[in-house]
């Protein structure tokens, strides 16, 4: 028994032992698993405390967006005002089924008219002087086509009359540039002006008496050169060969030959507000005197200063034109007619749509230098748009010889409109 | 003085002068050194961000000078002379040359720079215009843009999206310095971003969520949290967001959607068309009712309509160009920028004393 009580009482103390060692782990444990539960409580209650300011932060920033889309929705300029491209899906469609078609526009020009006309006759009557219809587009990636139909009335009829058709070159290489078709002739500027394009209501004497009412327009061809120089100036010189069938100056209704005409065109800048053109002009072709065969050769010099400063461009500018023609047609049995006509204009912009302008022309007549017209001219225009001008203007003219009617004042009332997307006027 | 004699002084004049030019053309250089790209733009904005992006390798020019109306830009020959020797030409788009590039693209007998060529480069890409008819477009709503308002280069965001269109096309017109472009865009950007926030924040963020954030309203949300802050215009003008303004033309919407400014009325009725008496009265009874109290206008328009009004309604008058070179000051676009904020910032201190 001692043995066994001996041989117990080890294992005792080893039980007592793992007894008090496994209260105290037990109470080691407890104390873990408390700390370890006031650590999760503690990180919880952190957790909790950034999810409630995140979400705080959000609800401010939310708050903010609501707000500023209310802005928006209040503000109606803006939000029509910032789709993406694609939001416009209606216009942009159209706009792509209308990029094939040509800009078509047309113009309308009625007058009123009150005095004698140049036929010494009088008359004081409105017409509905013409009917511009433009069109213009690109034909292919080489150029493109230019059409101007001037519808007119005349004696109760209206008659479709091609003013311009052609097709422009303007990829060629060396600075060159072609063109084809039916168009003015280079000869000077006031000859290539489109009636609502004209700074006066009509076209100067000189024009009228050289190249009929409507100017120089024929059938052909025309290369120009964009000349290189060492000064970096616009240099432009213009080839023509067209039918010879203006009148009075060449053939009118008997041509069967081609005229020549060549223009020197130098356009130099001043300073950033004012610049001026010089050019130079020669024409040469058959005319309709005895049957053919005779000559009128054509010299023209033109020199124009534009004002225009950059600033107060919308209110001010000024435009001083002059072009003289000297003229000598052969009209067989050696009698040679050297004739001349001349113009100065000026006109004045003092208001963004309003400008006042003046033209002296002087004119003899291809057939009879014997005959020459003075006229004198003042109006003031209103720009009532971009697209719509009124114009009225005075005019006294003073002839002498057989081929003029005699002095007349003429007074005359314009408006020009048009619609569409017109091309932009050389400058 | 006999019309014999003139006419032949006249013919020999005229020969003269033609002998002149062709002697000129054959002596003269016919190209110029092509080291450098050729680069014409339409308006000063553009020739000076050309200029940051293409650096040392191109030969920027503007057809304009930064004073003029860009609408009404007459297609004068001589800058057709500087298309004629352009390797890129760039524009603005939207519609806003349409009254005289085609004449200037055809008169340069440059094929290079026709439109759909590599050299013609319309930086409206990628813009999200403003003002965008949905309808039918009519002249009735005045001088209107079919594709939307043009001025989109007065957002400062819209900058950045024009030097890159600007650098994507130098780097394929000219690889061989397409890191150069690469890096004079970044530079670019980085002076456009500081003028913007501030250096330090935008060291600290970077530009583009600053942008980002800026367009989509979170970045004073964003700042809140940040020890940084803000600088640059958009400090300048944030104790002014949802003032009330008037402006002369059409031209201020991304400007002012950018800095948070409320465009009450325009002193013109309508796009293009000039103030009259009956518009001019209704635009004081806006102003007054609206508490609106400052003017802002392009140097090129007419002052004296902006005085009646101010004299009316005790408003002030800014005059900010909107164009490189447009006003003493305005020397670069960052520069353009930062003259419109700077007076625009001055003058609404004082109206809100």
């Amino acid at each position: 028994m001692q043995i066994r009580a001996f041989g117990c009482s080890p294992c005792l103390a080893t039980i007592l032992f793992l007894a008090c060692a496994g209260l105290a782990g037990q109470t080691n444990a407890v104390g873990d698993e408390q700390q370890f539960l006031r650590e999760q409580i503690a990180r919880l209650q952190r957790e909790i405390k950034d999810a409630n300011d995140r979400h705080a932060a959000e609800l401010e920033k939310l708050q903010e967006e609501v707000e500023s889309l209310k802005l928006k929705v209040a503000q109606p300029n803006e939000t029509a005002a910032t789709p993406e491209r694609d939001q416009g899906e209606p216009g942009a469609l159209s706009r792509i089924a209308q990029s094939f078609n040509p800009d078509i526009s047309a113009i309308g020009d009625v007058l009123f008219h009150a005095g004698k006309n140049e036929q010494g006759e009088n008359k004081d009557q409105f017409s509905f002087r013409e009917l511009e219809l433009a069109l213009g587009s690109a034909v292919d990636p080489f150029g493109r086509a230019d059409f101007f139909v001037g519808i007119e009335e005349e004696n109760g009829e209206w008659h479709p009359n091609v003013e311009e058709g052609y097709f422009t070159f303007d990829t060629l290489p060396y600075d060159l540039k072609a063109r084809a078709g039916k168009f003015f002739s280079a000869f000077g500027r006031a000859n290539q002006f489109h009636t609502h394009a004209m700074p006066w209501v009509d076209k100067p004497l000189m024009i009228r008496n050289y190249f009929g009412e409507e100017g120089m327009s024929e059938p052909g061809a025309e290369m120009s050169w964009l000349v290189p120089n060492p000064w970096e100036k616009y240099i432009e010189l213009i080839f023509q060969v067209q039918n010879n069938g203006d009148e009075p100056s060449f053939a009118g209704g008997q041509s069967r030959d081609l005229m020549y005409v060549a223009h020197l065109k130098n356009f130099f800048d001043l300073d950033s507000d004012s610049s001026l053109e010089v050019g130079g002009s020669l024409a040469t072709g058959a005319n309709a005197a005895t049957g053919g065969g005779h000559q009128t050769n054509l010299e023209g010099v033109d020199l124009t200063y534009k004002w225009r400063p950059a600033q107060q461009g919308l209110y001010r500018s000024l435009t001083w034109m002059n072009e003289l023609l000297l003229s000598q047609k052969d009209e067989g049995a050696e009698d040679t007619v050297d004739s001349r006509g001349l113009y100065s204009s000026l006109e004045y912009q003092f208001s963004r749509r309003w400008s006042a302008f003046g033209r002296y022309d002087y004119s003899q007549f291809p057939d009879d230098n014997d005959s020459h017209e003075n006229a004198y001219t003042g109006g003031l225009t209103f720009a009532q748009s971009e697209f719509c001008f009124w114009r009225t203007q005075f005019t006294h003219t003073e002839g002498d010889g057989v081929s003029v009617p005699g002095s007349r004042d003429e007074f005359f009332l314009q408006l020009d409109f048009g619609i569409g997307p017109h091309r932009a006027h050389q400058y | 003085m006999s019309a014999n004699f003139i006419s032949g002084f006249s013919r020999k004049a005229f020969l003269f002068v033609l002998v002149l030019d062709t002697f000129l053309v054959c002596s003269s250089p016919q190209c110029l050194a092509k080291d450098k790209l050729n680069v014409v733009t339409t308006t000063t904005n553009l020739a000076s961000i050309a200029e940051a992006v293409g650096g040392d390798h191109v030969n920027v020019s503007a057809i304009s000078t930064g004073r003029e109306d860009p609408h009404s830009i007459a297609a004068k020959p001589s800058y057709m002379l500087k298309a004629k020797k352009a390797d890129l030409w760039i524009r603005i788009g939207l519609e806003l040359e349409i009254g005289y590039e085609g004449l200037i693209l055809e008169g340069s007998r440059n094929a290079r720079i026709h439109v759909g060529s590599p050299g013609h480069l319309d930086v409206s890409e990628g813009i999200a215009p403003l003002e965008v008819p949905t309808g039918k477009v009519s002249r009735t709503m005045g001088d209107v843009h079919p594709l939307g308002n043009p001025h989109y280069w007065l957002d400062p965001s819209n900058g950045t999206i024009i030097a890159r269109n600007i650098c994507r096309r130098l780097k394929q017109l000219d690889p061989e310095h397409a890191g150069d472009y690469d890096r004079n865009l970044a530079a670019f950007l980085l002076n456009l971003d500081n003028a913007m926030f501030g250096a330090k924040l935008v060291e600290a963020v970077g530009g583009e969520k600053l942008w980002k954030m800026q367009s989509d309203g979170t970045l004073d949300g964003f700042l809140k949290d940040q020890t940084l802050s803000l600088d640059g215009w958009l400090a300048k003008l944030k104790p002014f967001e949802h003032a009330k303004i008037v402006t002369y033309h059409r031209s201020w919407p991304y400007f002012a959607r950018r800095f948070h400014l409320d465009i009450v009325a325009e002193l013109e009725p309508k796009p293009g068309i000039p103030p009259g008496p009956a518009h001019i009265l209704e635009v004081i009874n806006t102003m007054k009712s609206d508490k609106a109290g400052l003017i802002l206008m392009e140097p090129f328009y007419n002052r004296a309509d902006a005085d009646a009004v101010a004299e009316k309604t005790g408003a002030k008058v800014v005059v900010a160009a909107t164009s490189v070179n447009g006003q003493e000051g305005a020397d670069s676009y960052i520069a353009m920028i930062d003259n419109i904020v700077t007076r625009l910032g001055s003058a609404l201190g004082e109206v809100s004393k």
